[in-house]
């Protein structure tokens, strides 16, 4: 077996803030091969965002990488020094962000934001084949009249339009890895789906691993060969998007599953679950998730439980004792 | 775009044409009866002198007849005659306007050229010495009156030094550039800038604290925008993502300000030409008051006016151009 394309091991990322030192993520380890879709869900501040900058190494002060490492296409970047990841960046690993109302600059024509990606990293490559390329990506993921969109303003399109724009940004220099930071979350439901069947298509075309980051579970599940839950910091359970989904070990992704509305079973009672995210600048003691867990015991106040394989599928991996 | 900017002229013209109303009323609004003020400080002055010259001030007329034959004669370039220094007072802003226009220029360029790397720079190391350093100097720079900073480097270069005038004004310095390029005159070129040092640091003084502040405020805002986050996901380098992607978009809130700063230095920088003594329309309207040249007066405020409404619309324009958000229709 060759070498994954991506592997962390132990990343923590900590913001100082008026509060305290916030660990928004404390110890995070994946891996994920080429061609593969991995799901990192979880409630909005779980660190799941952060864990994407890290990958480009965009976190800044006051945040910092505070530990860890990410080994990507065979180098470390943790510690590259910032002209080598600024060479990687928008190009063997780039990123899609939430809100495409937000995302592209409103005095820039969305043709030169995406030119800008071959200026900086093509530098030798003529403006007659930049602009060549810019119409075919706008064509690839499926702007109509691509050469006169490209002279548009991002004001005059459509969210959706927007979104496409992004990915085209994205999708650029063919990188290796994209990560996609709940790229649906800000679009309207029917566009929602067409947006994520754009990024599935491109990338099963490309072989491009993506990172689909999202707090929908329903989203994952359409979408993710592997996911990986994460609460407060840390992944609790991951495994093939299918086993985990229908044999969800952890009394979180469990909570997840049922508090999603269903709609194939709309009568079906959503169950939330009880509490919020813990403040990441002081986290409970032992299990992080204890306090809103149904299961906890005594215990559960001892020790953070780590990732490890369940008995039936090692593929599939659990932080909790009780469940394993 | 056309539409727009024909638009934005039309609304103009309305505006001017409204200060012109007021303006034309103005001898009927001041409390009194402005010929007897005039006359106090006059005593020369007969029953005769005062009945032409309320003949000439159309204070025998009714407001809107006066209105009418005012912006008529306006709009033909004649302001009214200045009835102390007896020439079209038409003649007399024209002959001051450059030396405001100037005055105005370099100091918003002082002002500007010094106020846009510090705010960058303090946006940019937001909380560091540097950003503690630059909000004394923008404390300062916004609580010293212009006047006092003038006497002070009146005091210190002038007097105490001795290297530059302490008054006066030798002509433009635009004008004399390029015999300076051409010729290689660059000591004639020096001699006008000389005059400008002053008055102009004295003016930038204030502004440059004041616009440093608001690009400050405003790159903080855009620095933390989706967008300038996205230009270094891309790979773009720092120096581009903050000139390009962030400057751009912070500079839009401080166009509005710069303009109707710049507004207010082309109506004349009273304070700062008076200390100065230099021929502007500042002093110009300074001395039309105080020696109730009514005429003059008129004509002062509606020039600046329509200086200011002017300002205004090139700013208008200007965002057209750099905020396409803003190019409707
Ligand atoms: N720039 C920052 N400064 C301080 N705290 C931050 C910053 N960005 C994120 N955080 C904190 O880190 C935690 C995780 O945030 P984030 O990664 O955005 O979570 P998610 O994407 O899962 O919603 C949150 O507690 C958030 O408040
Ligand atoms: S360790 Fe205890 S508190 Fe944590 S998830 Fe398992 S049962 Fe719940
Ligand atoms: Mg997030």
């Amino acid at each position: 077996m060759s070498t994954p394309l991506l592997q962390v091991h132990d990343l923590r990322v900590e913001y100082a803030s008026p509060r305290g030192l916030v660990r928004a993520v404390a110890g995070v380890s994946l891996s994920l091969d080429r061609n593969r879709i991995l799901g990192l869900v979880g409630e909005s501040g779980c660190g799941k965002s952060t864990v994407g900058q890290a990958l480009l190494g965009l976190i800044q002060p006051p945040g910092r990488i505070a530990g860890g490492d990410i080994r990507f296409e065979n180098r470390s970047l943790v510690g590259l020094p910032e002209r080598e990841m600024r060479r990687l960046r928008g190009n063997r690993l780039s990123m899609i962000f939430q809100d495409p109302t937000a995302t592209l600059n409103p005095v820039m024509t969305i043709g030169d934001q995406i030119a800008e990606l071959f200026r900086w990293h093509r530098p030798r490559m003529r403006r007659k084949e930049v602009q060549t390329r810019v119409t075919e990506l706008l064509e690839r993921v499926g702007i109509v009249d691509a050469d006169r969109r490209s002279r548009a303003y991002p004001h005059e399109l459509s969210g959706g339009m927007r979104q496409r724009v992004v990915i085209a940004c994205a999708l650029a220099l063919d990188p290796a890895l994209i990560v996609a930071d709940e790229p649906t979350t800000a679009l309207d439901v029917t566009v929602q789906a067409q947006i994520l069947d754009l990024i599935r298509g491109l990338q099963a075309e490309h072989g491009t691993a993506v990172i689909l980051v999202s707090h929908d579970l329903g989203v994952i599940a359409e979408t993710c060969d592997d996911v990986a839950v994460m609460y407060a910091g840390r992944i609790v359970e991951s495994g093939p998007t299918a086993e985990v989904l229908a044999r969800p070990r952890h009394p979180y992704t469990a909570g997840l599953i049922a508090s999603r509305p269903s709609i194939t079973a709309p009568d079906q009672v959503v169950r939330p679950i009880p509490g919020t995210v813990p403040d990441l600048a002081n986290p409970p003691v032992g299990c992080p998730f204890h306090p809103r867990c149904v299961r906890a015991v005594a215990g559960c106040r001892e020790g953070i439980p780590a990732l490890s394989p369940t008995r039936e599928e090692p593929r599939h991996a659990v932080a909790c004792p009780l469940a394993a | 775009m056309l539409p727009l900017i024909i638009k934005r002229i039309a609304y103009a013209l309305v505006i001017i044409a409204g200060i012109a109303f007021v303006v034309s009323a103005m001898t009927k609004l001041v409390p009194g009866d402005p010929v007897d003020v005039m006359a106090a400080g006059n005593p020369g002055m007969t029953e005769a002198d005062k009945a032409r010259l309320r003949t000439q001030l159309g204070l025998d007329r009714p407001m809107l007849d006066q209105y009418v034959s005012y912006l008529g004669n306006a709009l033909r370039g004649d302001l009214g005659t200045s009835l102390r220094q007896r020439v079209p007072a038409a003649q007399l802003i024209l002959e001051r306007l450059p030396a405001t226009a100037e005055l105005t220029l370099w100091s918003m360029v002082l002002a500007l050229s010094v106020a846009t790397p510090i705010g960058i720079v303090t946006a940019l190391r937001r909380d560091s010495p540097i950003d503690t350093a630059g909000t004394v100097v923008a404390v300062v720079g916004v609580s010293t009156p212009s006047f006092l900073l003038g006497v002070l480097l009146i005091l210190l270069f002038s007097v105490q030094l001795g290297w530059l005038p302490a008054s006066g004004y030798k002509g433009s310095v635009i004008a004399a550039i390029p015999k300076a390029i051409v010729d290689g005159r660059f000591d004639l070129l020096w001699q006008k800038v000389r005059y400008f040092l002053l008055p102009s640091v004295s003016l930038a003084f204030g502004l440059m604290a004041v616009n440093a502040r608001l690009i400050r405020s405003a790159m903080i805002e855009t620095i933390r925008q989706d967008y300038v986050q996205f230009a270094r996901a891309k790979g773009v380098p720092p120096r581009t993502v903050v000139l390009k992607h962030a400057f751009r978009n912070a500079i839009i809130p401080v166009i509005t300000m710069v303009g109707l700063q710049l507004g207010n230095l082309l109506s004349g920088a009273i304070v700062a030409e008076t200390v100065f003594a230099w021929p502007g329309i500042g002093r110009l309207s300074v001395q039309a008051i105080t020696t109730r040249d009514y005429p003059l007066v008129q004509a002062t405020v509606l020039i600046t006016a329509v200086l200011f409404v002017g300002m205004n619309l090139i700013i208008d324009l200007l965002y057209q151009i750099i905020d396409p958000r803003m190019r409707h229709g």
